[in-house]
């Protein structure tokens, strides 16, 4: 069943601090999403993830417990800062596993993106225009069933 | 596209092609009183709101509300049908939206592979061995001690041409 939250995780070879440096330091973050990275890692801090094919991609810190926790909220549309019904929230944990490390992250708040009319898919408008005349039919069935 | 693209990832990666309407069929879904309702209607192949209502404790109000969400999600479409309107599932929406899920945790599973090797390349400054042993054969201290001779062979030279001047 679909839903709104994507969940991965991976064993990493390397201790909890050094993971923490590749997820929070802008030098490392820019290894692994997108081309260049700014980051101020503290509880609302600016985050840039710049991608030269893109654009620019801005985000805030959330909440930042080293080593075990850290986790922004970015925004999907390019240049716009996040907001509610633009951004989804990633967070990351980091767990001691033997000598490594386990990294989960939680992608969450695809549902909430809030679809602009101009962005709006003409299928989509179409659908529901469609939907409404249906609507439209069955209030007036129901109408004159009831009289 | 309703949504912007997933991917920021210059990396390469699966497609990431949002569907139109991804987060409406996400909304939808979210209320579990509704992807009963759409069990129920891929189940049967088609049922009325009354139909729907009586498997449920809700009223046959209720039943329409939640199936106009679906309806605007793409996931449901009404058919009139003589007196009757009958609902029938549409699994295209949640097909394409779990197809765009799919992508996404493809991409998450490529970034976390390029943090693992990042996190795995990092030196440790606390722990030279184990720094010696990441870099792969690289000796830090090789390196330092050429650099200790190149300044010795520079401080020799000027020592020489301090020899010449005096």
């Amino acid at each position: 069943m679909t839903t709104d939250r994507i969940e991965r995780e991976i064993v990493i070879n390397a201790p909890q601090d050094r993971v923490w440096a590749a997820l929070t330091e802008a030098e490392h973050v820019a290894g692994w999403f997108g081309d260049a990275a700014e980051v101020d890692l503290r509880p609302g801090g600016k985050m840039v993830f710049g991608w030269t094919e893109f654009g620019d991609h801005h985000a805030r810190v959330e909440r930042v417990e080293p080593p075990g926790f850290f986790s922004y909220r970015w925004a999907r549309p390019t240049s716009v800062e996040p907001a509610e019904g633009n951004s989804t929230l990633v967070e990351f944990t980091l767990v001691p596993e033997g000598t490594g490390t386990r990294l989960r992250v939680v992608e969450t708040g695809f549902a909430s993106l809030a679809a602009s009319a101009d962005e709006r898919d003409t299928a989509v408008r179409e659908n529901i225009e469609g939907w409404a005349a249906e609507l439209g039919e069955l209030q007036e069935y129901a109408q004159r069933y009831a009289a | 596209m309703t949504l912007p693209r997933s991917r920021p990832d210059a990396q390469g990666g699966g497609e990431s092609g949002t569907p139109g309407g991804a987060d409406e069929v996400l909304a939808a879904m979210a209320d579990p009183t509704r992807r009963r309702l759409l069990e129920d209607l891929a189940a049967r192949g088609g049922a009325t709101a009354t139909d729907l209502a009586d498997g449920l404790p809700i009223s046959r109000q209720a039943v329409v509300k939640h199936l106009a969400v679906l309806g605007r999600a793409g996931l449901v479409t009404a058919r009139r049908q003589g007196r009757e309107v009958r609902y029938l599932a549409r699994p295209d929406g949640v097909a394409a939206t779990a197809r765009w899920m799919t992508a996404l945790a493809a991409d998450w599973d490529q970034r976390l592979a390029e943090i693992k090797s990042i996190a795995e390349a990092l030196p440790a400054p606390s722990d030279q061995a184990a720094g010696e042993r990441l870099v792969g054969g690289h000796d830090p201290d090789t390196e330092r001690d050429q650099r200790d001779r190149d300044d010795l062979e520079a401080g020799d030279a000027e020592r020489d041409a301090d020899d010449r001047e005096a």
